[in-house]
Parts: C-alpha cells; structure tokens; sequence
C-alpha cells in the first residue's frame, strides 16, 4: 500500500500537466479569518494567474476581523483586478467556513466556484491545470496540499504529514475508488451542486469538502485530484498546533470513513514494521535486515515524493522521524474522544461528520 | 445505480411513476452498523442529502419525462435468522424517520410522518437469497398497520400473499438494469404523488408484468393468475411503476 500509494502520488504530481482548448470562467471564493501570516503573499500568489476570466470574491465574517484593513489593502492595491470584498456570514449551519462563503457563493457571477482557502498559494498554472480536469462526468476537482515555509519545529511535522502521508493517502483513496475532496482547493460547478442543495446542504457538516465529495457521486459525478498540489504556507507553527490540527482532521475523518480510517494505521512505517516483522520471525528471516529494507522503502519513497513536491529541505528529516514515531500515540489519541475544538467551539463530532456544539 | 440514472433509465422507458427507496438500516445492531461502516445504508447524516437530491430529481423526472418520482426509503431489519428479519417500504417519506426498535413502532412512525406503509417481500422470494419472514410471522398483529403487502417482488408472485386478502402491491426492487423486467404496479387515478398514495390505500389498482420486448407485454394481470417462474434477484432499490 505504501509503494502503491507513493507511486502513484509520485507520478499523477510529475506527470505533464493536460492542456484544454477552452477553458470556462471561475469564481474563485476565499473564506478568511484573522490576520494570518503571508496573507497578502498568499493573496498576491491569485493575481495574473494563466487563466482567460476569473474573479476573486474575499469572505470575512466582520469588519472587526483583524484581516479588514489588510483586504481593503489588497483591493486597492490591484485596481485592474475584479475582487470584492463580502463582509458577514449567513448562518445556515454550524459549519462556520460555510457561512462565511455563502454570501459569495450566491453572488458569483461564474457557474465555476473554485473554494480556496486563505493560506493557499499557487503557481501561475494552477487554474489551467485544475480546469483541465473537468469533463461532462466530473463533479469537482480538488487538489492535495504541500506544506512549506515553515519556521518551527511543529510546523515541519506539519509539511512532513502534510507532503508524505497525506498526498500519499488522498492518492490511494483516489485509486481504490474511495476519493477524498479537500475544501483547501475544491472546484465546482455551481448549478450541478444545487442538485443536492449546495452550500445549505452541506453547511450541516463540519467537513463540507468530504460531504461535497459524497454528495457529487451520489449524482453519479466523479471526483478528480489534480496533479498539481496547492501549497499551504505555514510559517510560525508550534507543535501544539501541529497536534490539535490532526486530532481533529483524524476526528472527522474516523465519523465520516471509520473504515478506511480503520486500515490507516497500516501506512504508518511503525505499524506495518511490527506486522512485516512478525511474519519474518515466521520465516526465520532476521528482523534486522527486515527493518533496515523496510524503513529504507518508507524514507526513499517519502524522499522522492517530497522532491517531486518541489518541498524538500533538511529539516525535514528530523521531522520525518519524529513523526513516524507520533503516528501511534497520535492515532490512539484521535480514537480516544469525539470532541474537536474548533475556532473557539467544543464540538462533539456523531456519525456521518455531524456536530453538536458543547460549548 | 445513481438516483439520476434509475430516472433516466425509467422515464426513457415512459413510466408514469416511480418510487425510489434506498435502504435504510438499524442504527444500534451489529449488521446495521456494519452496513454504515461499509456505506451501504442511509443514516442520518446523508438523509438530507439523499432527500434533496430526490426532490430535485422529482422536478426532473416531471419536466423531461412527465414522470411521477414517490421519495421514500427501506427500513431494513437484518438479522442472521430470517424469522427476525424485516423489510418495510415507507413511501412518500420526506424526513427523517427512525429504523430502531419494534416494527409496530416503526410502522406508526412512518404514518406519523404522513408516509405509507409497505411490507417488502414479506414471504420466500423463490429464489436463493436472504430472507425477511419476521413480518409475515406477526401478519395478522400487523395487518391493520400496513397499507399494502408485496405480492411481487421482480418476476415472482406470491400466491400466499395473494390468498391472504391483504392490501396488495407490486414492485420490481430493481437494482440492476436487467432486473427490469418484473411485476409492475398500474395505479387507476392521478398521476401525482398523493394521488398515488391515495390509489394504494384504496387498492384502486391492477397488476401487468413487464417485458422490455413490447410485443411480449402481457395484459394486465388478474388475481387468480398463477405464478410464473423467472429467475431473478435483487438488493437495494425498490421501484413501483406505472407502464
């Protein structure tokens, strides 16, 4: 499953990117909170991309977020540029990045809505090679996320899970017929989705990417990952961050896919150490030879995947390490509880992905 | 199939109407939760969804084939015996209606919510498969609850169903395209939901199998016809059509 996975990532993110002849005009939204760091390179990143028509729609709950001034900056600042600015969220449930983009969402002027999150930033060929995914049968096209830029040791563990395990397992549940949407980068097109109710749909769950996934093949839609990643910028990341991040990544995923989430400490280098090892003792081949072939696999399949994400850089090792030794206590913790907290919320997290708000 | 396509795939072939139910099972039994870890049931998170997109797929159905689309579930009670197992169909069901614990209760949920009851292959369904005896067992405590009782299900009558003087009715539970032909439903009346459901109840109907070679088609059936002995099975999605 690991060389399976890796290699497909490997090759579906090296693979020359597919050209169209005609590419339809998009709207791309961008929920935001708060003041994050980069945010206007961040933004910047979404100016002059290689793509005939699109509009960049900003979303923020309040004039009083901290990020108010920095957008009225950026509006001002590319004047030539259709972007607007939707202050308030519509309350349509307890997802709160849903009601920040359903404004927006119903103003659009494009069929296409491209959700892009605020700490994304994206190469110049980013909306070409997303589009060049949509045919008649595809739903939504999503991409996988690659962690960099970051300043702190939490924030490497974050790259590293980011760029190893989680493109390598977005790819295998892509391949094995299980595909996985993420909100960070999720295209689609509108007048499709309202056959399920949209956004007011899928505003009742706390992960509205997996649901729209869901949601699209239940109409018989495919979901496509793009070969290109997004690239999240992640800067000052403590380790606490780091952990309660995945906690709750891991939460939902166990409500929404308890059966792939049960089969996924079988990618951990750790878990499948043990089991290789067993069945060696069984063979009476030594353990030590085992384990040097075994986590050799794990770390040059790693390494090349992070070369290929162009994401590479010597801190990473460490990270590496230390985070196929977190993978168990980390797993255990997230089967432990079905609370997540969550901009400022105790959310209990039920079956299907969802929520009751505790407090 | 995809709720589109079981549309697309029954308004092409000019049925009147359809009702499609997907299976919804026990929340708080083994082989329930299984089927919720393995995806095979509805639950309460993607009812909504499941719901909605019925709704929209009824305005489809209506615009481009003139077709009457009855939104409504299978509350599905499996057990390893088949005398403790049950299948009801609940039709024009537009919430949320729990699948746990008694039938009797679960049938008066599904009238509480304005739905209609039907008992799914309550008897053997002459072919090999996973049985629901439980409600033929408790038939004449559960007479009075239920609206109709399956007398077909696909290509097979049931002919104790038929001597029973129960309500009756007949679906193909297609869930494969070539289970197609089948036992159908022809409901004398309007064609619109209510007025469906109401031709039910009253048993304003007749029954005419279905071929899809049209110079085959049979007349409409009698209650006195013997049964015939098509092969056939199915597993998920029940349709009730108007030829």
């Amino acid at each position: 499953m690991q060389i399976l996975g890796t290699f497909w990532a490997y090759r579906n993110i090296t693979a020359k990117p597919e050209k169209k002849s005609v590419y339809p005009p998009l709207s791309i939204l961008k929920p935001i909170k708060g003041l994050e760091e980069e945010l206007v390179q961040n933004l910047n990143s979404f100016i002059d991309l290689d793509y005939p028509e699109y509009e960049i729609i900003l979303c923020l709950d309040s004039d009083k977020d901290a990020a108010y001034e920095t957008l009225n900056q950026f509006i001002l600042s590319n004047p030539e540029f259709p972007i607007r600015l939707f202050i308030g969220a519509d309350i349509i449930g307890p997802n709160p990045k849903v009601n920040n983009l359903s404004r927006a969402y119903h103003e659009a002027k494009n069929d296409w809505i491209l959700i892009s999150d605020s700490n994304v930033r994206v190469e110049k060929d980013y909306l070409k090679r997303m589009a060049a995914n949509l045919t008649e049968n595809v739903g939504v096209v999503t991409s996988v996320v690659v962690g960099k830029g970051a300043k702190e040791f939490g924030g490497d563990l974050e790259s590293i899970f980011l760029n190893t395990f989680y493109a390598r397992w977005m790819w295998f549940c892509q391949k094995v017929g299980n595909p996985t949407v993420i909100g960070k980068s999720m295209l689609f097109s509108k007048k499709e989705a309202e056959r399920f109710g949209g956004l007011s749909i899928l505003g009742g769950y706390i992960a509205e990417d997996y649901m729209a996934g869901e949601a699209f093949q239940f109409l018989g839609k495919e979901v496509r990952l793009s070969g290109q990643p997004v690239v999240q910028w992640i800067g000052h990341y403590r380790f606490k961050d780091f952990w309660m991040r995945h906690l709750r990544w891991g939460r939902i995923r166990r409500s929404q896919a308890p059966l792939l989430t049960l089969f996924e400490p079988i990618f951990y280098s750790t878990i499948s150490f043990f089991v290789g090892a067993f069945i060696c003792q069984q063979f009476e081949i030594s353990n030590f030879y085992f384990s040097i072939l075994h986590f050799s696999i794990f770390a040059l399949g790693d390494f090349l995947l992070v070369k290929a994400e162009n994401a590479f850089n010597i801190r990473l090792i460490p990270a590496w390490i230390f985070r196929e030794l977190l993978a168990i206590p980390l797993f255990i913790h997230i089967c432990s509880s079905t609370h997540v907290k969550w901009r400022g919320s105790t959310l209990k997290i039920r079956p299907g992905g969802l929520v009751t708000n505790v407090h | 199939m995809t709720i589109p396509e079981i549309v697309d795939f029954y308004g092409q072939r000019q049925f009147g109407a359809i009702a499609i139910t997907d299976h919804l099972c026990e929340q708080n039994t083994f082989l329930g939760k299984a089927s919720a870890y393995l995806n095979c049931t509805l639950t309460k998170a993607t009812f909504p969804l499941y719901q909605k997109i019925l709704c929209t797929e009824a305005e489809r159905a209506w615009d481009q084939y003139r077709m009457v689309l009855i939104p409504g579930i299978e509350i599905t009670k499996n057990s390893i015996s088949n005398h403790r197992s049950a299948h009801v169909l609940g039709l024009g069901i537009t919430e949320w209606v729990s699948p746990d614990g008694d039938i009797s209760e679960v049938l008066d949920r599904i009238h509480n919510v304005g739905g209609l009851t039907i008992a799914a292959h309550p008897v053997w369904t002459r072919i090999y498969e996973k049985q629901t005896f439980h409600l033929w067992d408790r038939r004449e405590e559960l007479a009075e609850k239920f609206d109709a009782w399956e007398v077909a299900s696909g290509p097979h009558l049931f002919k104790e169903v038929e001597d029973a003087g129960y309500p009756m009715i007949a679906s193909s539970d297609l869930h494969r395209p070539n289970q197609i032909e089948s036992w159908k439903t022809l409901i004398h009346g309007e064609k619109n939901t209510q007025s469906i459901l109401e031709n039910i109840k009253r048993q304003n109907l007749s029954f005419s199998f279905y071929q899809e070679v049209p110079k085959n088609v049979a007349a409409p059936l009698h209650r006195n016809l013997s049964l015939d002995a098509l092969n056939w099975s199915a597993d998920s999605w029940n349709v009730l059509g108007l030829p």
